[in-house]
C-alpha cells in the first residue's frame, strides 16, 4: 500500500522561527528521512518551494484563469511530501505521526492520504 | 505478537502490531549487541512488547512508542546482564565497575550505532554457516518483523516448520559461536553476497511462485524490496547492493502487467507496457546508474542482471528492445557467473538480435545439460526458435514437453495454447 504524507503549513508560521529553530527543524526532517530510508519504506519525497513561486490554474465561467502565488488567502499550503510503501494503514499512521510537522505548533500539520491504485 | 494482531478489532493491538513492524528489527539489533545473543535479544524484545501492550492499554499509546519500547527493552537487557554478572562475579567493586561500563554501552546508541547494529544483525541472520532455509526464515523474522505464521503462509509451509527452522538456525549460531561483529574487510564481499542471496530468494519466492496456482505472492516481494532498501541505506557504497535493489524494483514494476484477464501469465514481450509501474521503473533505473557508478573491479552479477532488466525497462515497445546489448550482457554474465540458465537466456537474446538459427545453435547443446533436464523453459525457448525457423512439428513436440515439466497450472495452460498454435501452423 502506498501513502502520501503531506506536510501542510501556514506560510506565515515559518517566518516567526529563529535561525536556531529553523536549523533544529531541518535536522529533524533529515533524521525523519533517514529513519524512513533505513526502514526501507521511502519511495520518494521532496520539500516544495514557497507558494510565492507557484501558480494556480482553473477555469471560471468558461475562461482559463491563472493565479500567481503567494496564495495569501489560503491559510494552509502544502510544503512538501513523502511517498511511503507500507503494509497497513496503521503502519502509515505511525510513520505520519513521526513527521516533524506533526510536532510543531498549530501552524503546521501532517495529512496522510492513501494512493489510489488505478487499474490500467 | 501474533499475525492476528495486524487485523484485530482491538485498536491498541493493531497499532502495536504496526509499531512492532517498524521497531522490532532495531530493538532486536540493539539488544543483540548488548547481550551477544540473538535468541535472548529476541525474547527480551518480545517481553518488552508484551509489557508495552499492557501499559498502553491502560494509559494509551505514548507519543514516542519506539523510544518507549527501546527503553523497556534496554531495562530488560540491563537486568539480564546484571543478573549474569552477579552470578559470575561476587565482588561489589567489580559489580560497580561493570555497571558503569554497561551504562556507557547504553548511552552510545546513537542513530549511527543503530544502523551498524542492524547491519550486524543482517550479517548474522544471513551467516553462511546456516542453511538457506534457516537464513531466509531468520531474516524475515528478525529483520522483516514477520511472525512465524506470516512466514509459513508466505512459503506455503506450516508455522511449526518455520518455528523449527528458526530454532535450528539460532542453535547453529550459538553452537558455532558466531561472533556478532561486522565482517572484516577481506570477507565483507563474500558475506554481503550471502545477504543479497537471501533477499533475492525471498523476492523470487514471491515473484515466481512456481508452486500452485498463484502467479505471484506480492507480500514477499514487498518484504524483499524493503530489506533491499534498508541494506542500500546501510551500505551505500556497494555497487551490488544498489544493483540488486534496482533489479528487484524493475522486475516488480511489471507486476500489474504480468497477469492476463483470466489470471494467466503474460510474458515480458507481450506485456502492455503502459501497465508498468513508472515510479518503480524510474527508481530502478536510478539505482542502476548508481550501481554502475560504484563499480570497482568489473560489474558484479546483480549489476549485469539489473542492466539487462534496464534494457527492457527503457524500451517503450517490445520491438525497441536493444537485443544485441542484452546478448552481450548475458555473455558477460556467463563469464563471471556461468550457469546453463544464463546460457539459455543468452540464446533467447542472441536469437532476437541475430536470428533464430544463432539462438538455436546456443540452445541445442544445452539439451544434454543435466541441470536443465526438468527445466520447462529450455523446451519452451527451443520451441519458439524452431517455430521461427518454420519447423512447426518439432516446435510442437518441444512445447508439449515444456507443458509436461511445469508445476505452475497457469504456465501449463500457456504452453498448451502454444502447442495448439504450432499444430495449426504446421497444417497451414
Amino acid at each position: 500500500m502506498r501513502y502520501m504524507v503531506l506536510v501542510g503549513h501556514d506560510e506565515k508560521g515559518g517566518k516567526t522561527m529563529s535561525p536556531e529553530q529553523h536549523q533544529a527543524l531541518f535536522a529533524a526532517y533529515q533524521k525523519y528521512e533517514a529513519d524512513l530510508k533505513q526502514a526501507g519504506v521511502l519511495l520518494g519525497g521532496d520539500p516544495l518551494q514557497g507558494s510565492d513561486r507557484g501558480v494556480r490554474i482553473s477555469t471560471q465561467g468558461g475562461k482559463r484563469k491563472l493565479l500567481d502565488g503567494p496564495f495569501s488567502e489560503s491559510k494552509e499550503i502544502i510544503g512538501g511530501y513523502f511517498l511511503l510503501e507500507v503494509k497497513s494503514r496503521d503502519e502509515a499512521v505511525q510513520w505520519a505521526t513521526r513527521c516533524p510537522a506533526a510536532d510543531l505548533d498549530s501552524w503546521s500539520y501532517v495529512e496522510l492520504r492513501e494512493i489510489q491504485e488505478i487499474p490500467r | 505478537m501474533s499475525a492476528r494482531d495486524a487485523h484485530s478489532a482491538d485498536p491498541v493491538a493493531r497499532v502495536a502490531a504496526a509499531i512492532w513492524r517498524i521497531e522490532s528489527a532495531k530493538l532486536i539489533a540493539v539488544l543483540t549487541r548488548l547481550l551477544r545473543s540473538v535468541d535472548l535479544a529476541e525474547e527480551l524484545a518480545q517481553d518488552a512488547f508484551v509489557e508495552a501492550l499492557q501499559v498502553w492499554r491502560r494509559n494509551g499509546i505514548p507519543d514516542n512508542p519506539g523510544g518507549w519500547l527501546m527503553t523497556a527493552g534496554r531495562h530488560r537487557a540491563l537486568d539480564a546482564l546484571r543478573h549474569t554478572r552477579r552470578v559470575e562475579r561476587k565482588h561489589d567493586q567489580l559489580e560497580r565497575e561493570q555497571q558503569g561500563s554497561i551504562a556507557a554501552d547504553f548511552d552510545e546508541a546513537s542513530d549511527d550505532v543503530i544502523g551498524d547494529d542492524l547491519l550486524r544483525l543482517m550479517f548474522v541472520a544471513c551467516h553462511p554457516v546456516l542453511s538457506q532455509e534457516g537464513r531466509v526464515a531468520l531474516t524475515l523474522r528478525l529483520l522483516g518483523g514477520l511472525t512465524t505464521v506470516e512466514i509459513g503462509r508466505a512459503f506455503l509451509v506450516s508455522e511449526a516448520t518455520i518455528a523449527q527452522r528458526i530454532t535450528r538456525a539460532k542453535r547453529s549460531l550459538a553452537e558455532k559461536a558466531i561472533a556478532y561483529e561486522l565482517p572484516q574487510p577481506a570477507e565483507l564481499r563474500a558475506r554481503l553476497e550471502s545477504v543479497l542471496e537471501v533477499i533475492y530468494l525471498v523476492f523470487n519466492e514471491g515473484y515466481l511462485a512456481s508452486d500452485g496456482a498463484d502467479w505471484m505472492r506480492p507480500a514477499l516481494c514487498e518484504d524483499a524490496l524493503r530489506l533491499g532498501r534498508t541494506l542500500a541505506q546501510l551500505v551505500p557504497a556497494e555497487s551490488e547492493v544498489h544493483a540488486l535493489l534496482s533489479l528487484m524494483e524493475i522486475q516488480a514494476s511489471r507486476a500489474r502487467a504480468r497477469g492476463g484477464p483470466d489470471g494467466q501469465a503474460v510474458l515480458l514481450l507481450d506485456q502492455d507496457r503502459s501497465k508498468w509501474d513508472t515510479l518503480l521503473v524510474r527508481r530502478g533505473l536510478e539505482g542502476l546508474t548508481r550501481a554502475e557508478s560504484l563499480v570497482q573491479q568489473g560489474p558484479g552479477p546483480y549489476l549485469l542482471q539489473a542492466a539487462i532488466a534496464g534494457c527492457h525497462a527503457r524500451a517503450r515497445a517490445a520491438q525497441d528492445t536493444d537485443w544485441p546489448r542484452i546478448a552481450s550482457l548475458y555473455a558477460a554474465l556467463m563469464h563471471i557467473a556461468p550457469s546453463p540458465v544464463v546460457e539459455l537466456n543468452r540464446a533467447v537474446a542472441a536469437g532476437m538480435a541475430f536470428g533464430p538459427a544463432v539462438g538455436l545453435a546456443i540452445v541445442d547443446p544445452l539439451q544434454d545439460d543435466p541441470d536443465l533436464r526438468d527445466y520447462p523453459f529450455l523446451p519452451s525457448v527451443r520451441a519458439d526458435l524452431l517455430a521461427k525457423l518454420g519447423r512447426f512439428a518439432e516446435a510442437k513436440t518441444a512445447v508439449e514437453r515444456a507443458a509436461a515439466l511445469t508445476r505452475n497450472a497457469r504456465e501449463r495452460a500457456l504452453f498448451l495454447e502454444r502447442a495448439a498454435e504450432y499444430g495449426r501452423d504446421e497444417r497451414r
